[in-house]
């Protein structure tokens, strides 16, 4: 009690700031976003069986939510909870604080400080890795060469100039500038090189194109028929976004805004529309969007194998050969065990074709990940390990040496 | 102890402690014998003859490719009986009622080399008689054991109903209990019929029709008829499609497929004789790889390994007792010759020592159950020499316990030759022997008789625990890993630090429990310094929690980003973990700031064994993410009931500490105004 007077004391000498700055450092401030992460990372985990990884992750962690309703057997809770995301920027600020606080506190502090530096690291890593990190697919054939990955999610539409039938230019309208459209909204896009303009609209995250053959009279009522066609939008794959197919309706547009003609563009077609603009054929398409990489990869073989007698699986692995401007580099690739060059990751995620026991040739897919922040977690593991370590083997020290005199005097 | 004198603790308490602690046991011992309780009726087959101690020996050294791996005979009986009877043993009444016990070793070797017999054996448990209403059979008990004979009559139906239930379950139907056991049922037959047909080619030899000069049918048997492969191979090739061959060749071919799929599955035994190749054979494979696909490396090996399993078939009709013994020690010893020569027999010595020694179970028995009766004794009498004397037994059962849980460990990783923990089974034995031996060490810094305490009861829980799941999930842990678990680094990194931190959560929470019955039960006699340690205690176990589980959980992770590319992917099991180290974190914050003091600690203390629950077994019956194993509705119930177990003893202590407060206050005078017990941390710092 007496501390706690002696505390109050101190307490009253401060001045304003220095109150506000310790309540923003504070153990209570602390407490709170602690408790509301644990209850958040609780009912995500929860609702994640019923509403799946990518909706709930959605849900209890983005940005785009201040607030949420919890739900449990399918009955929303009417309870309002922050959102992970910005409980989590508050507890980072009250961890920087008390962090920069904890720097006066002398020698007894040296380890909770050493460890409030490292999960600092961590957060700013998450930070950096959602921000900057990218990643997409690579699937190569046996014996083929490949220098681009494949975006999971993200998806582009490319206008391509034709010359004797062949893409001899290509203009993207990128993912930032679809990401956002409804399939009521309506875009224009001004290809300034080009002699007309791009118009899209019914824009849809995941669709199918359909045959109109396929269709009864109910269900062609009121949507568009396009070269015998009808684009099917459906819910966003919840579970696997790369499954995600999108679709749109385009209206290539000359330079007055005149229609010049109307195309279906759906990711699902191998195939681009094409369209002719004066005496010239162009071609467009919606794709995923790729992602080239600065070396190419050969696939020389890939081997699966199963536990004997059993589908368990034992080993995939690729072994492929890097192509580079210096030289040929041959290189494993297999789980647990990536090839990581130049800033750029690659995985063992895939392969195929798995549903032909007599297949003998082979494709493998590859996890490309570019990650600036890709060693921070063991960085920061290792901190703060050495933080706690320090700190609780003092108290140890500590306590044992109370207990060791208490036991000798009894 | 000084300052001890003069505060005796409460009698009352003492004894309503001592009645909870008898409780918990035997609620514990009743669990544990759950699984050994015999049938309530033992079928009376009066013709059965007890395998010789010879042959069971022979038995179950044999050799044998199973679930990825060469594990004895013995292992592959055991999980196998485990996972039809959910026992590894029965009991029948042979000749005029004597008791005959019958193990996995014998109960196959019936069904392998007597099935008639073996059809006679209550090989099946049916967990809810609910299972033969659909398929129109009256049920003993509501939950009982089925021989084959009493459910072959309503098998056909049984079938039926089973791939309904399953094609529901594929179109994505979440099955009832009931449904889901009558799937089970129906596949556990399956897999008995295999064993029981297995030496079907041996038994019945091939028909050969109109062969002979006489123009009379003429059984053959298979190894015979293998030995014409050439023959038929060539007849095959003569005919442009299999619908042209003569009738007779037909006829011989059409045998050789059916008994060649009826010994295809079970009893994998025969190494192959290519050193690169590794898939072992049954008899169907060799019968198959020889006649039809010619595609044996070693057609003379095959041959005689067929006419050596028709050999040992027909010693067991013959009138020499002797020669069944000979003839399986001969095909024993000439597999396991071939499995030690492609280096796949190392494994199978230990795995027999191991499964000889049953570690885990003597220890429950022979050294837990002693240590926790030696401790109830102990608190009869507190500070008397029987108490020190009871104490020191105490000591010595445990450390045998302990002993016991360690050797069986190690005996599994020279079996396995992979990290202890690599699987739900087996965080068990690992968390148990981890509780009780930092229990022990807490002992010896503290020599108050608190921490030795839990060292038995953990230790008997836990085991009996372990025992309850390997029933229950009825597979065997030491086959082989996936191939994104196949790291010993990692394994031995991520696992054990994580497997660690649940040790010490739950040894947390065992720290607050013993706070808060002691303050309840007013078992401290008023001691202060008491109520200190344990609360020390409980805060140093939340300090390495937390340094367990932040280390374990940031493995995690790096693991992931190492293997997949990604740091977090809010799996289950990785929120857990989480769970566990944003709950020590806001223990240590909360306390650091003056949030909670004694009974608060302790209380998040105790709460912090739900948490850990969560993380441990919890999340893996969500069904959902990487972690999705050992689902099990009985696991789940079991959970709950934990959960609300947890939860009424946090009540009862939140309304104690709140009593005890306002206690405090109405009588300042008297009680004195008492210093925080354990100040906040920045004014200790």
């Amino acid at each position: 009690m007496a501390d706690e007077t002696e505390s109050k004391r101190t307490t009253r000498k401060k001045s304003l700031g220095t109150r506000i700055v310790n309540i923003l450092a504070g153990f209570h401030i602390a407490c709170v976003c602690l408790l509301l992460l644990g209850i958040l990372t609780w009912l995500g985990t929860l609702e994640q069986a019923e509403h799946t990884l990518l909706a709930t992750t959605k849900k209890y962690f983005s940005y785009e939510n201040f607030f949420l309703f919890p739900e449990f057997n399918e009955k929303t809770i009417p309870i309002p909870i922050p959102s992970g995301f910005w409980v989590g920027l508050v507890f980072f600020f009250n961890l920087l604080l008390a962090t920069i606080l904890k720097v006066r506190r002398g020698v007894k502090q040296i380890g909770v400080l050493i460890s409030h530096c490292g999960m600092l690291l961590l957060l700013v890593g998450a930070f950096v890795t959602q921000v900057k990190s990218e990643r997409g697919n690579m699937a190569i054939d046996e014996g083929e060469v490949s220098d681009v990955a494949q975006h999971y999610t993200d998806h582009v539409i490319e206008v391509s100039e034709t010359d004797e039938g062949k893409a001899s230019k290509v203009h993207i309208i990128a993912t930032k500038y679809l990401k956002d459209l409804k399939p009521e909204m309506v875009r224009l896009f001004r290809m300034k090189s080009l002699p007309f303009d791009v118009e899209v609209n019914d824009y849809h995250q995941n669709a199918m194109p359909l045959p109109v053959e396929t269709l009864d009279q109910a269900q062609l009522s009121g949507v568009e028929l396009l070269d015998g066609f009808v684009l099917d939008g459906r819910e966003p794959d919840q579970k696997e976004a790369e499954r995600d197919l999108a679709g749109c309706h385009v209206s290539i547009l000359d330079k007055d805004g005149k229609k010049l003609d109307r195309v279906l563009l759906s990711s699902a077609c191998v195939h681009p529309a094409s369209f002719e603009v004066g005496e010239r054929v162009y071609t467009i398409t919606i794709r995923k969007a790729l992602w080239k990489m600065p070396f190419e990869v050969q696939l020389d073989k890939f081997t699966h194998e199963f536990h004997p007698g059993t589908r368990r699986p034992r080993v995939f692995r690729s072994d492929i050969t890097r192509l580079e401007e210096d030289g040929e580099t041959e290189k494993v690739i297999r789980m647990n065990h990536p090839m990581r060059h130049n800033g750029y990751t690659f995985f063992q995620a895939s392969w195929g074709p798995q549903d032909d026991p007599t297949a003998t040739k082979f494709y493998s897919v590859f996890e490309v990940v570019k990650n600036p922040a890709d060693h921070w977690p063991l960085v920061s593991l290792i901190i703060t390990g050495i933080g706690l370590l320090v700190h609780f083997v003092m108290k140890l020290v500590s306590f044992i040496t109370k207990q060791m005199e208490k036991n000798v005097r009894a | 102890m000084s300052e001890l004198s003069g505060l005796q603790p409460n009698p009352i308490g003492r004894w309503i402690a001592f009645g909870l602690i008898l409780t918990l046991l035997g609620g514990v011992f009743s669990l544990a014998v759950k699984t050994m309780l015999p049938d309530k009726e033992y079928p009376e087959i009066s013709e059965y003859e007890p395998w010789s101690e010879e042959v069971i020996e022979t038995a179950r050294g044999l050799p044998i490719h199973e679930g990825g791996r060469v594990k004895p005979f013995e292992t592959y009986a055991g999980f196998t009986l485990l996972g039809m009877r959910g026992d590894r043993g029965l009991r029948i009444l042979g000749e005029d009622g004597e008791m005959i016990k019958i193990g996995p070793v014998e109960w196959m070797l019936d069904a392998l080399f007597r099935p008639e017999l073996g059809k006679q054996l209550p090989s099946f448990r049916v967990d809810n008689s609910d299972v033969f209403e659909t398929i129109g059979m009256v049920g003993k008990e509501k939950r009982d054991r089925y021989s084959y004979a009493e459910l072959e009559p309503h098998l056909e139906q049984l079938i039926t109903v089973s791939t309904e239930f399953q094609e529901l379950k594929d179109q994505g139907t979440e099955l009832s209990t009931v449904q889901k056991q009558t799937v089970e049922l129906a596949y556990n037959i399956r897999v008995y019929e295999q064993i029981l047909s297995y030496f079907d080619f041996a038994r019945y030899g091939v028909e050969f029709q109109g062969f002979s000069e006489s123009g009379q049918d003429d059984q053959k048997p298979m190894s015979v008829t293998l030995s014409m492969a050439p023959v038929l191979q060539q007849a095959m090739s003569d005919v442009p499609s299999p619908d042209q061959l003569p009738a007779r060749l037909s006829h011989i071919l059409q045998q050789v497929h059916s008994l060649a799929n009826r010994s295809a599955r079970s009893l994998v035994i025969f190494p192959p004789g290519d050193a690169e190749n590794e898939q072992w054979r049954a008899a169907g494979n060799l019968i198959f790889e020889v006649m039809v696909t010619g595609e044996h490396e070693n057609p003379a090996q095959a041959i005689a390994d067929i006419q050596a399993l028709e050999y040992l078939m027909a010693t067991t009709i013959s009138e020499d007792k002797g020669a069944f013994p000979v003839a399986l020690k001969k095909l024993q010893g000439n597999v396991e010759e071939r499995a030690r020569a492609r280096g796949e027999y190392r494994a199978v010595p230990w795995e027999l020592s191991y499964n000889e020694a049953n570690w885990f179970f003597r220890a429950t028995f022979l050294a837990f159950v002693p240590a926790c009766l030696f401790l109830v004794l102990s608190w009869l009498s507190p500070k008397s020499t029987f108490a020190r004397v009871m104490t020191w037994l105490v000591w010595t059962f445990s450390v045998a316990g302990l002993a016991a849980i360690v050797v069986g460990t190690a005996q599994r990783v020279i079996i396995t030759q992979r990290p202890p923990v690599t699987g739900l089974y087996d965080t068990i034995p690992f968390i148990t022997a981890a509780l009780i031996i930092v229990a022990m060490i807490a002992e010896l810094l503290t020599r108050r008789r608190i921490a030795i305490a839990i060292a038995p009861i953990v230790g008997f829980t836990g085991l009996v625990i372990a025992r309850l799941f390997e029933y229950g999930d009825a597979s065997d842990p030491n086959d082989p890993l996936l191939a994104v678990l196949r790291s010993n680094f990692w394994l031995t990194t991520h696992v054990l630090t994580i497997t660690f931190g649940y040790a010490a959560g739950f040894l947390t929470a065992a720290f607050g429990l013993v706070y808060l019955f002691m303050r309840i039960l007013k078992l401290d006699g008023g001691d202060k310094s008491v109520r200190r340690f344990i609360t020390r205690m409980t805060y140093g176990c939340v300090c390495f929690t937390l340094f367990l589980s932040l280390v374990g959980t940031v493995l995690g992770g790096i693991w992931a980003n190492y293997s997949w590319g990604r740091f977090w992917g809010w799996d289950p099991k990785e929120n857990g973990a989480l769970l566990i180290v944003i709950w020590m974190l806001f223990i240590l914050h909360a306390r650091m700031g003056g949030i909670i003091r004694e009974w608060g600690t302790n209380l998040c203390a105790i709460f912090g064994a739900v948490v850990v629950t969560f993380s441990w077994w919890h999340v893996n019956l969500l069904g959902v993410g990487l972690h999705a194993y050992g689902f099990s509705e009985s696991r789940k119930l079991a959970v709950f009931i934990f959960y609300g177990m947890i939860g009424v003893v946090i009540l009862v202590g939140f309304g104690f500490a709140v009593y005890d407060r306002f206690n405090k206050q109405a009588k300042p005078q008297r009680a004195g105004p008492e210093p925080p017990a354990i100040p906040p941390e920045t004014v200790e710092a």
